[in-house]
């Protein structure tokens, strides 16, 4: 999970920023919080100039003290899935928040965590209408809260305008969005993706299935997406060479949950993340 | 052909997710001291309903409810119908004195009860602050979640509360429609 120390690559290169504010909200309390924020969130976009009719990647780097994180969009037993807004002029429009895949963090009393701590780059893909006029510039509002945890939580926000100018594609800021903003999680073509799925028998309440990867994955995790109404928990991970079985737990609060969709991660001997989007059916649905 | 499995069981036995409360069972026994330091006994609340709200002052989630008055508000609610609130502190880093200025600074109109060891906490499967549990007048575990629906703070006052719908359920004599969510909050702050 450690990164080695080294340089952030150059940010936000030539956009006109307002003033942002970064917001950490701790109040008055007998115990002592940190005098400074943990989490500093910085905007960022990958490009300096977007074409007409072209996408731009644009949203908020949080870099976080050591031993603290902020949370996925399933933030686990606790916690608040970080957000982030964009405000957008008439026809410009954003897309969904695409998130790096998480890390599972483990508190006392067995309280699972899914996150990201030392930093991490949030975006969503703005789409810039065909008619936008090259030499103007769109105006981005950005807003995102999080909720910062180590053994205490705090609220934390970053506020920002951006005013991209449209013209010519500039990209920058590559390296950031490759190291923070990513690996993101992809989804398997049928018949060609890293592994099939198989039936496997499961109890009441619970969902099973086996995973057959074409080549044995390295360290596999499962981290399950929220529902509305329903509840995941991964109650067992087997591995054998190239064979995962996977045992969830569904609490329903509500109607019983067709496939639930779950991230399965697997980590090469190099520490190389690959992440991939699987719906687990029904037991009477898997072939 | 036998394959040794590398079995990775998540530790269940020392967990949270291995709480004993269920709905419709017995809710977990415990005696606990509070901030004044005067013994409480779940078993000696029979008769009553209880209400139980796992509480942190420190968690971002708990200030809102605070300053919202939120608790406050349905022990006066209440009031006079044999209902009991409690607040339980399950923080390891936060003893009966911390809790005694916290629910003087709170203005709390209900007792906090001292667990800073995390055991009635990992009884109950409590994970999170707030984290509602409601007991009826027979001792069993009739509701257990969230305090409302309102996880962002959004909606404020016009939240559905859980608790106030579960307590009337209880003192209507119906039967509770939703006994369990998924609760909000902070991680609950155990020691191990």
């Amino acid at each position: 999970m450690g990164r080695p120390p080294s340089p952030l690559p150059p940010l936000v290169v030539a956009l006109a920023l307002a003033a942002g504010s970064a917001r950490a909200a701790g109040g008055a309390t007998p115990a002592p919080e940190p005098t400074a924020p943990p989490a500093r969130g910085a905007m960022v976009a990958d490009v300096a100039r977007v074409e007409p009719g072209g996408t731009a990647r644009i949203g908020v780097l949080i870099r976080m003290d050591p031993g603290w994180h902020v949370y996925w969009v399933n933030p686990g037993d606790a916690g608040l899935p970080t957000r982030l807004e964009l405000t957008l002029p008439a026809g410009a429009t954003a897309g969904a928040l695409a998130w790096p895949l998480p890390h599972r963090y483990e508190e006392p009393g067995g309280i699972v965590a899914f996150g990201y701590s030392d930093a991490v780059l949030l975006a969503r893909p703005v789409a810039v209408p065909p008619d936008a006029r090259p030499g103007s510039r769109i105006e981005v509002g950005i807003e995102a809260r999080w909720l910062v945890c180590r053994e205490r939580c705090l609220e934390g926000g970053y506020q920002g305008r951006a005013y991209l100018p449209v013209g010519p594609r500039r990209e920058v800021n590559r390296e950031a969005f490759a190291r923070f903003g990513g690996p993101l999680p992809g989804t398997p073509v049928p018949g060609a993706g890293p592994f099939t799925v198989e039936a496997a028998p499961a109890g009441s309440g619970e969902r099973a299935v086996t995973l057959a990867w074409r080549e044995p994955p390295g360290a596999v995790e499962v981290f399950p997406y929220p529902g509305d109404e329903y509840e995941v928990r991964v109650e067992a991970l087997e591995q054998a060479g190239a064979r995962t079985t996977l045992r969830l737990a569904i609490e329903s609060y509500g109607a019983t949950p067709g496939e639930v969709p779950v991230l399965v991660v697997s980590q090469d001997p190099q520490g190389r993340r690959q992440g991939f989007v699987l719906g687990i059916p029904p037991p009477d649905r898997v072939r | 052909m036998k394959v040794p499995a590398r079995f990775a069981a998540l530790a269940l036995a020392l967990a949270v997710s291995a709480g004993a409360a269920e709905i419709g069972q017995p809710a977990p026994d415990f005696t606990l001291v509070d901030h004044e330091g005067k013994t409480v006994k779940l078993a000696e609340l029979k008769g009553k309903i209880v209400v139980l709200e796992w509480t942190n002052p420190q968690c971002p989630f708990v200030k809102r409810h605070v300053a919202a008055a939120t608790v406050n508000k349905l022990v006066d609610r209440y009031a006079g119908k044999n209902v009991v609130f409690f607040a339980v502190n399950s923080s390891h880093m936060q003893d009966r004195a911390f809790s005694a200025e916290a629910k003087s600074a709170a203005n709390l109109t209900y007792p906090i009860l001292v667990d800073q060891e995390g055991l009635v906490g990992k009884l109950y499967g409590a994970r999170t602050t707030p984290h509602m549990f409601v007991i009826d007048t027979e001792g069993k575990l009739a509701y257990d979640g969230a305090i409302d629906d309102d996880q962002e703070g959004k909606t404020g006052a016009a939240a559905r509360n859980y608790v106030a719908e579960a307590v009337d359920s209880l003192l209507a004599g119906v039967p509770v429609r939703q006994g369990k969510t998924k609760p909000y909050g902070c991680s609950v702050k155990y020691k191990t």
